[in-house]
């Protein structure tokens, strides 16, 4: 696999290709591999570093600073803002993140086809791409027993009568006992990409589009992360995918002067968290990543469980006095858990003179007191679990350590203090047939721009509710093979 | 005048260390003052007892400085009595009037020439002094008309080793919360000063006539290596500019100190202050530039009441400063505080539990 990564294309100052997918997180790896293996001339390029999955510790300060997006700082400002995180690297977001994996609920799909007016959108209609994404990307169930900072909160839920589930991960399990492997697009896609002959090219930031007789030019910048000096390039293309993720796609757009519904409509789903701390073990050196969530709720909020391993419970733990000591003696009945909704919408917009885009997002008083209901009934759901302490990750929150504490927590969340956190980005250049609204038609073909698609979470109508990476996939499977099909007409 | 070793480098230091017994006196002056003390005394008693208790003391002290003990305190005197065949009692009186109390009188007479100038110099030019010694040296301090803003002994109960151990400077390096590589030991003992410096990652000088490889030299205090930062302090003192990646330093320092119990606070600070400074390169440049400027204005911030920035105050000032901003109810003030005191907890929390990541993490890390 790493010989298969390492087939980069070597870098010249001008280029062509039939097709230039910009960005290689779950929505242009998928594009570019179908592109490639239709028989056309795929040139991928990737901002970030080209590093296998194994390169650095996962959830490690060395992989926010090698891996993610801005070293993890990203922040929707606003009254209450969101930090958020987005990948940075080949394989994008799957590379960080957990790898859970959902299919689309039907309730959203019904929502985008008659809000958005999404042609030929179905979960029946989705369901062969979702499977044949399941089968590249490894989707499984994990074998055998369960982490027990997970099945807690399964616990709890099942106490209460609430419905909880587990969810698959992109993982290669292996069996009971054996030694797993996670499993992302730099696994997976990307080297079905290269097989098929499809060009990678990484640490190329691709700065504005431009259309001159009968073609797309990407005008990029190349800088290697090796010490070689940094390279102004042109890439020629008959055609276009821009998939850079749902911040960074309607900026290059914009700044490539296509602005109709292009970052109007940015949306998250931001969490809440809280350690809880229980009786005896439930975390254990070695254990698999968490995989039980509570749905009872959806689609107001839903519930889960997060990495809890000591550098982030130091995080989620920082504002209660006496942290490490709490840490250093109980960290091993200590576990991360998390509320999520979905955020009011947010702008994406280009600041002149600089080169990240400012994003400013708007919660109604509404998501506020969802969250804050919310973060009650996760407290509810680990005490019916046998917590014997719940720790919110919020400024000013007391220690809860019954139901009445829980009961006197405020019913809206304020949301100044930068607690609030995202993992998911998506909807800034939504696609459908309600042009009011939608910045492509229903398979991701940008409005007025011949040649040039979008192919990632930005072509999302709303909230998944559920980790959308699965939805991301299967769309960006469905619009490429509605181009293929249709010569990219 | 002769300099055996390469200057230093004044502008990268924040904190001078000097040991004192050699080092701020000529102690073999003393030592004659004292001889001829001790010798019209012996003839005067018409005994050598003192003399011998003596000697055997300082024999002690050595060995039990080799052996690195941690109750040296008392076991230096319970050696010296059972040598001697004497009482503990009469061991800590003869110590306690000939090497603690007698040499006062001498010690002013002793004193190098160009010390005080040096001492002045380091004040005026905003760096931190501290003094460093395994007997006690606030006594000694004063009868040489010297001050520093810390004074450690090895006789402190949180100290309680001799040099080489360098327990002594890692309370001076929590207590004001300067890295070690930001702070220059000046001593008279390759053995001990040196040593104890090298062993805690510190730059050091030593007075000595003689060039060694280990560390550079001086003779006296008039040497060319001192020259600058005296010089600077006679035309006016060294204005220290405010310095973005020194406050940064700073803020790091005193957050560990506020989030971490003391047993841990020696971690490894510079690499926890390369992680919050990568991370600070790495955020998006709008934001990148705002904190840059908002934390220089930060390091400014005290010149109107002290003239110095915030990397230059005493470690309590610094703490006083980072607290007010951290309660402050202007956003952009706390936010600063917030966004350090985040990135220095996760980076420590990873840098005391690197293993969680590494090692007892998920088998996917094959």
């Amino acid at each position: 696999m790493k010989e298969i990564l390492n087939m980069t294309e070597p870098v010249s100052r001008k280029m062509s290709a039939d097709i230039v997918v910009i960005g290689s997180g779950p929505g242009g790896a998928v594009t570019a591999t179908l592109c490639a293996e239709a028989g056309a001339s795929v040139l991928l390029i990737e901002e970030g570093p080209n590093l296998s999955l194994q390169s650095v510790p996962h959830f490690s300060r060395e992989e926010v600073l090698r891996k993610y997006r801005n070293a993890g700082i990203c922040i929707a400002t606003g009254r209450s803002k969101i930090a958020y995180v987005e990948g940075r690297c080949v394989g994008g977001g799957s590379e960080v993140n957990r790898g859970l994996y959902h299919r689309t609920p039907e309730y959203v799909l019904d929502l985008w086809k008659t809000e958005f007016e999404v042609e030929d959108l179905s979960l029946d209609k989705l369901k062969p791409h979702f499977i044949a994404c399941e089968r590249t990307a490894q989707v499984e169930y994990l074998p055998g027993d369960k982490p027990l900072v997970s099945t807690r909160l399964y616990d709890g839920a099942a106490r209460l009568g609430w419905q909880a589930i587990e969810a698959p991960r992109l993982y290669r399990y292996g069996g009971i006992g054996a030694p797993g492997r996670k499993q992302s697009m730099s696994e997976t896609f990307v080297p079905r990409f290269l097989l098929a002959g499809g060009r990678l090219i990484a640490d190329t930031t691709a700065n504005r589009l431009t259309r001159a007789s009968g073609k797309w030019f990407v005008k990029a910048q190349h800088a290697p992360t090796d010490g070689r000096p940094r390279q102004q390039i042109e890439i020629s293309a008959d055609r276009v995918f821009v998939a850079c993720g749902a911040v960074q796609t309607p900026a290059l757009l914009r700044r490539s002067g296509l602005k109709k519904n292009i970052g109007n409509s940015l949306y998250f789903h931001p969490m809440l968290k809280v350690v809880a701390q229980f009786g005896e073990d439930v975390n254990k050196p070695g254990d698999l990543d968490p995989v039980h969530q509570i749905r009872e709720f959806e689609p107001d909020f839903g519930m889960g469980c997060s990495i809890s391993k000591r550098p982030m419970l130091g995080l989620a733990m920082a504002h209660h006095a006496g942290h490490f000591a709490e840490i250093e003696q109980h960290w091993r009945r200590m576990g991360i858990y998390y509320v999520q909704a979905a955020s009011g919408r947010a702008t994406v917009r280009n600041l002149p003179f600089f080169r990240d885009p400012l994003v400013t997002v708007r919660q109604s008083e509404q998501l506020l007191r969802t969250l804050a209901n919310g973060l009650k009934r996760l407290a509810e759901a680990l005490f019916a679990a046998g917590a014997v302490a719940v720790y919110p990750s919020i400024r000013g929150y007391p220690v809860l350590r019954s139901m009445i504490d829980v009961r006197n927590l405020p019913d809206m969340f304020g949301g100044e203090d930068g607690s609030m956190t995202s993992v998911h980005v998506f909807s800034s250049c939504p696609m459908g047939e309600n042009e009011a609204v939608c910045a492509t038609d229903s398979f991701g073909r940008v409005r007025g721009a011949d040649g040039l698609f979008i192919a990632d979470a930005s072509l999302l109508c709303g909230p998944t509710i559920v980790n959308p990476q699965g939805t991301v996939m299967a769309v960006a499977h469905r619009n490429a093979t509605h181009a293929i099909e249709n010569r990219f007409r | 005048m002769k300099q055996h070793s390469q200057p230093v480098f004044w502008n990268d230091i924040d904190l001078v260390i000097f040991d004192l017994d050699g080092t701020l006196y000529n102690q073999r002056r003393l030592r004659t003052c004292m001889a001829l003390n001790l010798l019209h005394v012996s003839v005067k008693t018409r005994s050598l007892k003192t003399l011998n208790v003596l000697r055997i003391y300082r024999q002690c002290r050595e060995t039990l400085a080799e052996g690195a003990l941690v109750d040296f305190m008392n076991r230096q005197f319970e050696d010296t009595a059972m040598r001697c065949g004497c009482s503990v009692v009469e061991v800590r009186e003869v110590v306690d009037e000939w090497i603690e109390q007698r040499p006062l009188i001498y010690l002013r007479a002793c004193r190098y020439s160009g010390i005080e100038a040096l001492f002045d110099a380091l004040h005026r030019s905003g760096r931190t002094i501290a003094v460093f010694s395994d007997y006690s040296a606030a006594a000694k301090l004063e009868a040489l008309s010297l001050k520093a803003d810390l004074v450690v002994s090895a006789t402190d109960g949180d100290v309680q080793r001799l040099k080489p151990d360098p327990a002594g400077l890692y309370k001076i390096l929590n207590a004001t919360g300067f890295e070690a590589s930001r702070s220059l030991m000046i001593g008279d003992r390759f053995d001990r000063d040196w040593a104890a410096a090298n062993r805690a990652g510190m730059p050091a000088i030593i007075k000595s006539r003689r060039r060694d490889p280990r560390c550079g030299t001086f003779r006296s205090y008039q040497d060319t290596l001192f020259q600058p930062v005296v010089q600077s302090a006679d035309t006016g003192g060294t204005f220290a500019f405010p310095s973005f990646e020194k406050c940064v330093r700073a803020i790091v320092n005193i957050l560990l100190r506020q989030e971490l119990p003391s047993a841990r606070q020696s971690e490894n600070v510079e690499s926890i202050v390369t992680y919050v400074l990568a991370t600070h390169a790495g955020m998006p440049d709008y934001l990148r530039l705002a904190f840059r400027i908002l934390t220089v204005v930060f390091d400014a911030w005290p010149y109107p009441a002290t003239g110095k920035p915030f990397h230059r105050l005493s470690s309590d000032r610094r703490e006083d400063q980072v607290n007010r901003w951290r309660s402050s109810r202007l956003q952009i003030r706390s936010g600063l505080i917030a966004f350090y005191r985040t990135f220095t907890i996760f980076g420590v929390y990873s840098e005391i539990y690197e293993q969680d990541v590494e090692c007892e993490g998920n088998p996917e890390h094959d």
